[in-house]
């Protein structure tokens, strides 16, 4: 799904060797169809934006989230578009029952990854990119699923659309688990950075958790659910001993709200076929 | 009804907030039992709390707790302390007993003896049923087996809400404004690593109670979001035009998911029991 992702990553680089043939990508299963899905790639109106649209019509990028969402046993049609909003941001729409994805969010979450050869505390703007961009997705995916089968949601829904990106990125191999959550975790970290902490009693007003807590919550996700993979975050100090206690509980919490509310919809045949894709390269 | 009304004193006030029940404690409803729920008030070892803990004793708030907790049918036993915890507060352990820390007690008089006397008892009251009510969700998502999206703590803090607003006006008023003062006069500030803590921050809990209250009962909490005087606005409207949405979340998930523990009978009568003293005569 986020491979053209890869490709915005490396876009940079890339436009300097143009001519290179594209490299080889993940072909979609043919059997990944769900008539429900159905995309858009709709033109931007500022022109800035047309090669970003661009390389993810390329890249496939709606063809590969449709693929990769298509064991969802939907009640209901179900949009992917991109299209620009005037804002960095992703959205799920529920009148519309769509996700869309603006290429505005591209365009940042390529400023706030490292430089490409100028790795970050070990992060590298591919990873950057690449999980940040899955991160945001599958946080909206979150979003899409909670509403569409109706899921109980007794927390902070955008927590919970947090948690569904983490699970996710745990649901296939260490490379995806590893690339996801630690591209995601740097976005949080780098928005925290750039938005310095809350102040005001009135800055906590919102809907989502600080870019802080949402940092931790990520690294909290991924440590609880590979604590070995993810040991790093330990040994950094980016993740609190006190905190890193209870992850795997806070793992196991979701796991099981997963299991519960959510797994009875995913066609399990289909979702084994998902799972063997290797969809970041 | 009761008459007694808090003066001045802090301590008197406590006292006066831990007597929920308009009736005396001997008239709790006797046939509204559950045989699931057993209370235990534990010796405190430091000698500070002793005073709080004769007084919870007297009041019979676990007694209380367990009228509350009537209608819910339980697979096994749900055991409610109140306890000294060594710490500031002690987050719910799966099997484990509900327990409400002196500390949390002795804490929340603290706060409460910064409030503005007129609101003391409403503080006092407020935060000691959230947080009675905040530990005891823990234990019933763990008992239940529920499916919980979203932080924990935040569940449990919705779900608390979410009950503060089933029982009318004068309780819904008392304890979500009682919480919502009591996290406003915390004075505690954030920063750095604190974020990864499993507990949200004060204010952000503060939002989120009176988003759940205007959400459930928009009527009566019309004034957090249209005061008179504009500057009192306490729940800004980016946030108050998502509140429906975020009360129908809960009422759904409850529906869902603990409803079909309640019977429906007993919950009528808990309902029907006037469970705050009016103040100031209201």
């Amino acid at each position: 799904m986020n491979p053209m992702l890869r490709a915005a990553a490396l876009a940079a680089a890339l436009a300097m060797a143009n001519a290179l043939p594209q490299p080889a990508h993940a072909q979609i299963p043919a059997e990944l169809k769900n008539p429900k899905i159905a995309i858009a790639y709709i033109p931007p109106e500022s022109a800035k934006y047309e090669p970003i649209m661009q390389r993810l019509k390329d890249r496939q990028l709606l063809e590969k989230l449709a693929a990769f969402l298509s064991p969802l046993q939907l009640p209901h049609a179900f949009y992917l578009i991109t299209r620009e909003c005037k804002e960095p941001n992703a959205f799920y729409n529920p009148t519309r029952w769509r996700i869309e994805i603006c290429y505005e969010m591209i365009e940042l979450v390529e400023k706030v990854a490292p430089q490409p050869d100028a790795p970050i505390d070990g992060f590298t703007r591919d990873e950057v990119v690449v999980g940040s961009f899955v991160g945001v997705l599958m946080h909206e995916v979150g979003h899409a699923v909670f509403d569409m089968f109706s899921v109980p949601v007794f927390g902070r829904e955008e927590d919970a659309a947090d948690e569904m990106a983490a699970f996710i990125a745990g649901q296939f191999n260490k490379e995806v688990a590893f690339t996801v959550t630690r591209g995601f975790a740097y976005m949080w970290s780098a928005f925290a950075r750039f938005g310095g902490e809350p102040k005001e009693w009135a800055d906590y007003s919102g809907e989502h958790g600080a870019n802080q807590q949402r940092y931790y919550n990520i690294l909290c996700m991924g440590y609880g659910g590979d604590p070995a993979l993810f040991k790093d975050f330990i040994d950094k100090g980016w993740l609190p001993k006190e905190r890193a206690a209870s992850c795997g509980a806070e793992f196991q919490q979701v796991r099981q709200a997963f299991a519960k509310t959510v797994l009875p919809f995913i066609n399990q045949s289909l979702i084994k076929k998902v799972q063997e894709t290797n969809w970041l390269k | 009804m009761l008459t007694t009304r808090p003066t001045g004193a802090a301590i008197a006030a406590l006292m006066a907030s831990l007597m929920i029940l308009p009736a005396s404690a001997q008239q709790l409803p006797a046939e509204l039992q559950n045989p699931n729920v057993e209370i235990v008030y534990k010796e405190p070892r430091t000698a500070a709390f002793k005073p709080i803990a004769e007084r919870v004793k007297q009041r019979r708030v676990l007694e209380q707790l367990r009228v509350f907790l009537a209608p819910l049918r339980l697979p096994r036993k749900l055991t409610v302390n109140v306890d000294e915890c060594g710490a500031s507060m002690r987050e719910y352990q799966p099997q484990g007993p509900v327990i409400i820390c002196y500390e949390v007690i002795d804490q929340i008089e603290k706060v409460a003896a910064k409030a503005d006397p007129v609101v003391r008892d409403r503080v006092l009251i407020g935060a000691f049923v959230q947080a009675a009510f905040h530990e005891t969700a823990h234990a019933v998502f763990d008992i239940l087996q529920v499916p919980v999206w979203g932080r924990a703590n935040d569940a449990a803090d919705r779900l608390a809400a979410f009950i503060m607003v089933q029982f009318g006006e004068d309780v819904a008023m008392q304890t979500i404004l009682g919480t919502a003062t009591f996290f406003r006069l915390s004075g505690r500030t954030w920063t750095g690593s604190e974020f990864a803590e499993v507990n949200s921050p004060e204010a952000q809990r503060f939002f989120n109670y009176l988003c759940i209250a205007i959400g459930g009962a928009p009527k009566t909490f019309d004034f957090l979001v249209n005061p008179k005087d504009k500057e009192e606005q306490l729940l800004p409207d980016r946030r108050a035009e998502r509140c429906k949405a975020e009360f129908e979340q809960v009422r759904m998930a409850f529906n869902l998911r603990i409803m079909p523990h309640v019977d429906p009978d007993i919950l009528v009568k808990v309902r029907a029991i006037q469970w705050f003293v009016p103040l100031n005569g209201r």
